[in-house]
């Protein structure tokens, strides 16, 4: 009993899928209480949780991993899912608390169009009408337990999900005249309930009948599974039968009484439809709209208004204690990578940069926003410099600009592709130490941050991902900054420093070149600047001019920034592919090379810097041609180029996420190992077997797919919003988008090619139990 | 509307299929296997074991699957490039040789735990053999059976709801750029 009650098989998704749907529905419920107490008392709340909660146990809980094995197992759960869950779940009236809790512009941009859609309010109307309620209801309970039909869902995943799918859909249309949830008006008069549920009740007892009392097995399946707890599979069929006769039969039966006796109760009149109670009911729609509306708009969320965290982000100490953790860290990978084994799967030069440190910081930036620019170890060596008191010197004129940068992340990714980076622990080594070295000479020699800004590769990556970024360093009222005089933020004062590369906050827009250091904050004597939350990708919209940058129209390198970026993504995968590498195999021995390195160079840079310019480049001219628009191909290229950014930082999510995945016990061993090294013996003595992943390899494809699913769709919104701002007719604009939108399918598709394909693994290994 | 996009999530079949169940010694031992094996994807085989005389699900036991390639082939050990490690098990190995693969199932690996079952992926096609051995203090039995491996054709179809709901979207999206235009309000 006891391992049948420990059989949970949680499912994440679902689960957290789940949570998402109830706190928006306590997010919406909580306003509207406030509102109409009347309407939605506590009780509609405990009612859409306890909905929740019972359909995440019916698919959660052992009786799903018992319902392969006891057809009364699965019984109960159908019972949860048809009779239990979706009367809950209607009877929190969930329609106008989801709505209200969702963000306010996506209710009413995104979704109130449609509920205002004529076909759509005639096709829920139809659907909603209690004899085709009934009839779905009971045609999907009668045609799912034909035996065919029933052995084919316990057999194929595919059928079962479409089983579970017709089970939920119907009950919840049956259950919708039932329980009429507001706004909803009723059809039928309150008396008819009674007879429609009555109705249900015989089909329900003339199929539970059939199973009660069959002479044999009706399910083949459960003839063959092992038989628990002494039953026999033709008994265990007969108490399946049982607790969907009984129980199935007081789910029925109970509304039915309850509808009955509220009718002949001498306060009741004869309810029509569409009278007394949905009277009442409409007449409270139109008054809930106006108070809703009255809400005034909240500020927007602040990160460093959040106590305990606010004030940890804020202290400057707390920044220096994250950025010598990071260094310490940095030193071990150093010292392992020079004196440790060059096996990149057991070495912390192998495994916390390329496995750890790119994932989490990808998965930082997209769910949060820079931190580990504000982490970063390499700016300590800065502050040695400035207290060497050596004459610094403003960055030289000709190099303000990325273009240097780029060339320097170009050389990058060529290097890790021809070289093997993440198989050399030494190299990575010394590309770590080096890195210290150049950040120390520039910054020692130059004013402000301007390694952070000119020079470092990995800062221009995080750059343009931060665009993503759903946090932003803002201003929180311009109005206090119209009146500041001294401009802190920007020059500092006697306690703080201002921003290093040379962000004047008031005419700041987006994350480009903000590393988060957050010295703008502690230097605004009027606490005005915050961590403030913003939509994903829209900045790049934005072409007014940006402090310290400009306007991205007309910043060709901030361009080339972004193509490499995006086209980056897609070849660093596509070379880990046993197509690709097969492919670049065979060319090499058909050109008599000894090794594929030169073909290799040849073809990443003609993938991240020649293809990626002469398609933008075809992109921009198609695109002017096709549009007639009066601005040029150039600005075309440049503000269109920045669009695609979300697909490329949605590649690089997914690649990453895999070698995180396939890798995750690595860390462990190669900390081990290097711990074993030194003498310190943390651990007890163990090998190293094969790697499991943290999840299977099905689950991984389907995250993958959903990531780059969802930067192709803010890639798409981001083409055809800028294409509404330089043509405001439909039709000029997706002429105007479609070859970017074309080029961000395109993309779309190689990746989903790339992640079919067989994988290399990189920095696996894992700890023998 | 949530709902229904995420009970897919969830779905599966069950316990799988019942690859074979014989009564051997004093056990009944039922060998379940995923409904569809393919080849270089992660797979559960997962083993109960009864008592004969009391249908008692055994939930001390020590059980392992030795697994043997279909005959003819040869297991790629060596292959850097493939979809999951190079080893033909994503569980414990306890030993490998001429392409055998001893794998340990334990009741920790599996989501029903009167189960013991071990994650494979076994890289080739055909007719695997798989020896489930169960031992039970000084009790021992042994149940041989074959795992048939298709081949992963069905990956990209897997991807089906996931690919379609981009142009799901973008129609919903389409169709609410139109509802905010006059047009829509003919």
């Amino acid at each position: 009993m006891q391992a049948i009650l420990s059989s949970w098989s949680i499912d994440p998704a679902l689960t957290l899928g789940l949570s998402v749907c109830g706190v928006i529905y306590v997010r919406g419920w909580t306003i509207l209480h406030r509102l109409t107490p009347a309407l939605f008392p506590r009780c509609r709340l405990l009612s859409f949780l306890a909905g929740l909660v019972s359909f995440w146990f019916a698919v959660n809980s052992p009786l799903d991993a018992l319902s392969g094995l006891l057809l009364s197992a699965h019984m109960v759960q159908h019972i949860l899912l048809l009779m239990v869950a979706p009367p809950l779940l209607l009877f929190g009236s969930p329609v106008v608390p989801l709505l209200r809790g969702l963000p306010r512009s996506l209710a009413r941009d995104g979704i109130a169009p449609f509920l205002h859609w004529i076909p759509l309010r005639k096709m829920t109307r139809l659907l909603t009408a209690p004899a085709v309620c009934w009839i779905l209801m009971t045609s999907t309970l009668c045609a799912w337990h034909i035996p065919a039909a029933f052995e084919l869902a316990l057999r194929s995943s595919g059928w079962h999900k479409v089983e579970h799918v017709c089970f939920v859909s119907a009950a919840l249309l049956f259950w919708w005249p039932v329980v009429r949830p507001f706004p909803y008006r009723p059809r039928w008069p309150l008396w008819s309930i009674p007879f429609y549920l009555l109705g249900a009740d015989l089909v329900n007892t003339a199929l539970s009948a059939t199973l009660t009392f069959s002479d044999h097995v009706l399910y083949p399946t459960y003839a063959h599974v092992p038989q628990l707890f002494a039953a026999t599979a033709l008994s265990d069929q007969a108490t399946a039968g049982v607790i969907m006769w009984v129980p199935g039969s007081l789910a029925f039966m109970i509304p039915a009484v309850a509808l009955a006796v509220r009718f002949l109760s001498p306060t009741s009149s004869l309810v029509r439809p569409g009278m007394t109670l949905a009277r009442g009911r409409a007449s409270a729609v139109p008054r809930l709209q106006a108070q809703v509306t009255q809400v005034s708009a909240k500020n927007p969320f602040d990160l460093l208004t959040v106590p305990v965290l606010g004030n940890f982000l804020r202290s400057r100490l707390s920044r220096r204690t994250m950025q010598i953790a990071m260094l310490l860290l940095a030193l071990g990978v150093i010292l392992d990578g020079v004196r440790g084994p060059q096996s990149s799967s057991v070495n912390l030069a192998g495994v916390l940069p390329w496995t750890y440190w790119r994932a989490f910081v990808v998965v930082a930036l997209l769910a949060a926003g820079n931190f580990f620019c504000m982490a970063c170890p390499f700016t300590l060596p800065r502050e040695l410099g400035r207290r060497a008191r050596w004459r610094q010197r403003p960055w030289p004129r000709a190099l303000r600009s990325k273009w240097f940068a780029l060339t320097l992340l170009v050389l990058f990714f060529w290097a890790y592709e021809v070289f093997g980076l993440w198989d050399k622990p030494i190299w990575t080594a010394w590309l770590i130490l080096n890195y210290f070295l150049v950040a120390f000479a520039i910054d020692a020699l130059f004013r402000g941050a301007s390694f952070c800004k000119y020079v470092c590769p990995i800062g221009q990556f995080q750059f343009i991902t931060s665009l993503v970024s759903p946090l932003e360093v803002k201003v929180r009222s311009p109005d206090v900054c119209a009146s500041c005089k001294t401009h802190d933020c920007l020059r500092g004062n006697e306690r703080q420093r201002g921003c290093g590369t040379d962000l004047y906050l008031p005419r700041k827009s987006g994350n480009l070149d903000c590393t988060f250091c957050l010295d703008c904050v502690r230097a605004c004597p009027h606490d005005n600047i915050g961590l403030i939350v913003a939509t994903p990708g829209l900045d790049v919209l934005n072409d007014s001019p940006r402090s310290s940058i400009g306007r991205l129209s007309r910043r060709l390198d901030l361009t080339a920034l972004a193509l490499v970026f995006v086209f980056a993504a897609f070849v660093n995968a596509a070379f880990m592919t046993a197509p690709v590498a097969l492919w670049r195999d065979g060319l090499a021995a058909r050109l008599s090379l000894q090794s594929p390195q030169t073909i290799t160079s040849v073809l990443l840079l003609a993938g991240i810097v020649l293809v990626p310019a002469v398609i933008a480049l075809s992109a921009a001219r198609v695109s002017h041609a096709l549009s007639s628009v009066s601005v040029s191909a150039r600005e075309l290229l440049c503000r269109f180029s920045m669009c695609l950014v979300p697909l490329g930082a949605a590649m690089w999510a997914a690649h990453f996420l895999f070698h995180l995945d396939t890798g995750w016990k690595s860390g462990l061993v190669a900390f081990q190992r290097a711990m074993q090294d030194a003498g310190v013996k943390l651990f007890k003595a163990s090998g190293i077997g094969s790697s499991s992943p943290l999840v299977g390899a099905d689950a991984v494809l389907v995250t993958q797919t959903l990531v780059l699913d969802a930067g192709l769709l803010l890639a798409l919104y981001l083409v055809w919003r800028l294409a509404r701002v330089y043509a405001p007719r439909a039709r000029d604009a997706l002429r105007l988008l479609a070859p970017w939108a074309g080029l961000a399918t395109v993309l779309f598709g190689f990746g989903i090619w790339i992640f079919l394909q067989p994988m290399q693994m990189r920095g696996v290994a894992s700890p023998m139990p | 509307m949530l709902l229904f996009l995420l009970l897919p999530c969830h779905a599966k079949a069950h316990l799988g299929i019942v690859l074979s169940r014989e009564a051997r010694g004093p056990f009944v031992i039922t060998v379940f296997t995923s409904s569809e094996v393919v080849r270089g994807q992660a797979a559960d085989v997962s083993v109960l074991v009864q008592r004969r005389d009391s249908n008692e699900a055994l939930l001390d036991a020590i059980v392992s699957f030795v697994l043997t390639p279909p005959r003819g082939s040869i297991s790629q050990q060596a292959d850097p490039i493939c979809g999951q490690p190079a080893s033909i098990t994503l569980g414990t190995t306890s030993w490998s040789r001429d392409g055998q693969s001893m794998i340990a199932a334990r009741r920790e690996q599996s989501s029903n735990k009167l189960l013991y079952a071990a994650p494979v992926n076994l890289p080739l096609v055909g007719a695997w053999e798989l020896e489930a051995l169960v031992r039970h203090g000084a009790e021992s039995a042994n149940l041989t059976c074959e795992i048939p491996v298709g081949l992963p054709a069905r990956r990209l179809a897997g991807l089906v709801p996931y690919l379609a709901l981009p142009l799901l979207l973008v129609a919903l999206f389409a169709i609410n750029q139109w509802l905010h235009t006059p047009h829509s309000k003919k």
